[in-house]
């Protein structure tokens, strides 16, 4: 009786709505420049560096159990900006606070062992599998390499190798869960034998065998066919709400993301422009970028004239962006104060932040 | 009389496996001054289509049957030299993949300029320059930037300057093949934009070959959704995006997330398209269908009117 009160106890408080959600990354004020190379004789005669912004001053949180999507065109850093929250490029400055931990300051040899809890599924399923390798050596690697986890009585977590049974039982239940059944028809074929939708199963498997705190999404469907790209969309939305992992999810289709996302930040030349819940910002964006972004998006209806008309120009280069606000070029609201002042990322309403000089 | 009119066109790939069906019986229609979305998934022989309507196949496909009626001339039966005087006058295409269709070392006005040239014979160079000037300005390009670089031109800019090449010897007919799919949404959005109004302005009938409905939806009167080489479902665009009766098209519809309306769980299309060398039976989609019959497997579904005018599709289930 006691034990049952206590687990309902337990319960309440995990859904508790008033408890702030808890916080798996911090990033704060990230910037990833890369140098430009140049001739000898222009870095002779030219004293200013040149960079190219890729990610310049960008701050966020994630949530535990939250799919985040980060939106924009090319060239908006969304790419880049996944990089370096798993440190596989390090950032130019900036922190990247992951279980309290700054990420960004940590040697490779004090970042192995959260490796395990931050994985990755790139865009390409053709280019990101090893297609020398059957599929269970693609999703035992992540295994083999970072072994198991174990807590002995005194609370120490100890490392352990796994045996090959061992393997082969976690490699078949990954499968399974990511529906490439019955598993042992999957094992040991070769990635060319494989679809593009059972290739990014096996990407996701890979990437979720570990049971990571999060994992960053690449484009996961765009190189898919429109027909499957549900399945792989639902796929990981499942496996988010089965692990309570959470998922940076990274595209350019702001459409998609409105439907799998939780929340969504909009990046327009390595800036955040807006961020707020999924729905609010694609059916209320704030920003003129975000509003330019979402009247682009063509809709699958003979009747609906688009109201608005298409900006015009195209992204300028993250080599010499604007001053100011980076949109002041193309925006069709601009006035004197976006050439000169750059608008700061500021919560308009709840938890909907713009950086927009026509609301403050 | 239309434009162009295309009857049972068969067109395969001879492989050391056996023949590829990419194009199996397709026959479709396009009115003077009107658009045509070809609509279907990777693989479904749309491309096929565009080549075959040039015969600029790759090696090893053939136009095995069919007519191409092109303003009451067949295209199938016309010698290689004859052909040269339909492309680029009578049709003309716009690839996909603006990056990489541009050659690097010419400017981009002496590209256009060779394309007028080599379909104007005894085009004096004032006149070529001129005639240059005016198509970069059709395409909402500052003429000045004709003696630019490739490289010095941005994603949408070459994608334009790609559209001004193709109507460079002033075509009938214009065929865009996935026009815009590399380019960002915006970039994308202000092509189609051009496309729209070049063919309001010049009274283009053009051919639109995309994966992604919604731009079909915005852009064409007619559309013909193909899957595994076949029309599945051909028509107006209002009534087909209205009223979809084919299986295949009802769930590609379903499968693209809508940037309107409530957040929903998005659905997709069990399977996989078939392989081409060996297609199912009878109706190609039945291995996927979800209101699959026997009679499927059987008997191969004709395509025909259904209920509305100018609405035809190929399933047993009507």
């Amino acid at each position: 009786m006691v034990a049952l009160e206590e687990s309902t106890e337990s319960i309440k408080k995990d859904f508790s709505p008033t408890e702030a959600p808890e916080e798996v990354l911090r990033v704060e004020n990230l910037r990833k420049w890369y140098p430009l190379k140049r001739g000898f004789l222009e870095t002779v005669f030219s004293r200013d560096e040149l960079n190219v912004k890729a990610v310049d001053g960008v701050s966020f949180t994630l949530n535990k159990g939250e799919i985040f999507a980060l939106a924009g065109e090319s060239g908006s850093g969304k790419t880049t900006l996944g990089k370096v929250l798993l440190r596989l490029v390090s950032p130019s400055s900036g922190s990247v606070f992951f279980q309290g931990k700054d990420i960004t300051k940590l040697s490779d040899r004090e970042l192995k062992p959260l490796r395990r809890k931050m994985q990755i599924v790139f865009q390409d399923p053709f280019e990101s599998l090893n297609p020398r390798m059957i599929i269970k050596e693609i999703v035992a690697e992540p295994l083999r390499v970072q072994g198991e986890l174990e807590v002995n009585e005194k609370g120490q977590t100890k490392h352990r190798g796994l045996g090959e049974a061992e393997v082969e039982e976690r490699v078949k239940k990954i499968l399974s869960e990511v529906e490439l059944v019955p598993p042992d028809e999957f094992l040991y074929r070769f990635p060319h034998e494989l679809s593009g939708g059972q290739r990014q199963r096996v990407a996701v498997a890979r990437a979720f065998v570990l049971n990571p705190t999060f994992v960053v999404a690449d484009e996961p469907v765009s190189m898919l066919d429109v027909s499957i790209r549900a399945e792989i969309v639902n796929l990981m939305i499942d496996m988010v709400r089965k692990s309570s992992a959470s998922i940076v999810f990274i595209s350019h289709d702001i459409a998609l993301a409105k439907h799998i996302a939780d929340r969504i930040a909009v990046l327009y030349l390595g800036k955040m422009m807006e961020m707020g819940g999924a729905q609010t910002v694609v059916d209320m964006p704030l920003h003129p970028y975000t509003q330019a972004l979402i009247a682009a998006v063509p809709v699958p209806d003979p009747d609906s004239k688009r109201t608005k008309d298409v900006i015009s120009g195209e992204i300028p280069s993250p080599v010499d962006p604007p001053s100011g606000c980076r949109f002041h070029t193309r925006c069709p609201y601009a006035h004197e104060r976006c050439v000169n002042e750059e608008p700061a990322l500021v919560e308009v309403e709840e938890k909907h932040f713009v950086a927009c000089h026509l609301y403050d | 009389m239309p434009v162009l009119d295309v009857q049972n066109l068969v067109t395969h790939y001879r492989t050391l496996r056996g023949w590829v069906r990419a194009v199996e019986n397709i026959s479709f229609s396009v009115d003077q001054g009107e658009a045509l979305g070809l609509a279907g998934e990777s693989g479904c022989g749309k491309s096929t289509v565009a080549l075959s309507l040039l015969k600029i196949l790759p090696s090893g496909g053939t136009i095995r049957h069919g007519k191409i009626v092109f303003q009451g001339q067949d295209l199938v039966t016309l010698s290689e030299s004859e052909m040269r005087k339909i492309r680029w006058k009578g049709i003309s295409i716009v690839f996909q993949g603006a990056m990489n269709a541009l050659n690097p070392v010419y400017k981009v006005g002496e590209q256009i300029a060779e394309a007028i040239k080599i379909h104007e014979e005894g085009a004096g160079s004032s006149d070529v320059k001129e005639r240059v000037a005016k198509l970069l300005e059709t395409v909402g390009i500052e003429p000045s930037r004709a003696d630019n670089y490739p490289h010095e031109f941005s994603g949408g800019m070459r994608q334009r300057a790609l559209i001004a090449m193709a109507l460079a010897a002033n075509p009938i007919m214009l065929i865009g093949d996935e026009p815009g799919t590399a380019l960002d949404v915006i970039v994308q959005a202000q092509t189609l934009k051009l496309l729209r109004d070049l063919k309001d302005r010049l009274g283009l009938s053009m051919i639109l070959i995309s994966h992604d409905l919604s731009i079909i939806a915005e852009t064409c009167e007619k559309v013909a959704i193909m899957y595994a080489g076949k029309i599945v479902e051909y028509g107006d665009t209002r009534s087909i995006f209205k009223n979809p009766l084919h299986p295949y098209t009802q769930g590609l519809i379903k499968a693209f997330p809508s940037i309107k309306g409530e957040r929903v769980r998005m659905t997709s299309i069990p399977g996989q398209p078939p392989d081409l060398l060996h297609p199912p039976p009878a109706c190609r989609f039945n291995p996927r269908c979800p209101f699959v019959m026997d009679v499927c497997k059987r008997e191969e579904p004709m395509l025909i009117e259904h209920g509305e005018k100018n609405h035809l599709a190929a399933c047993h289930l009507y």
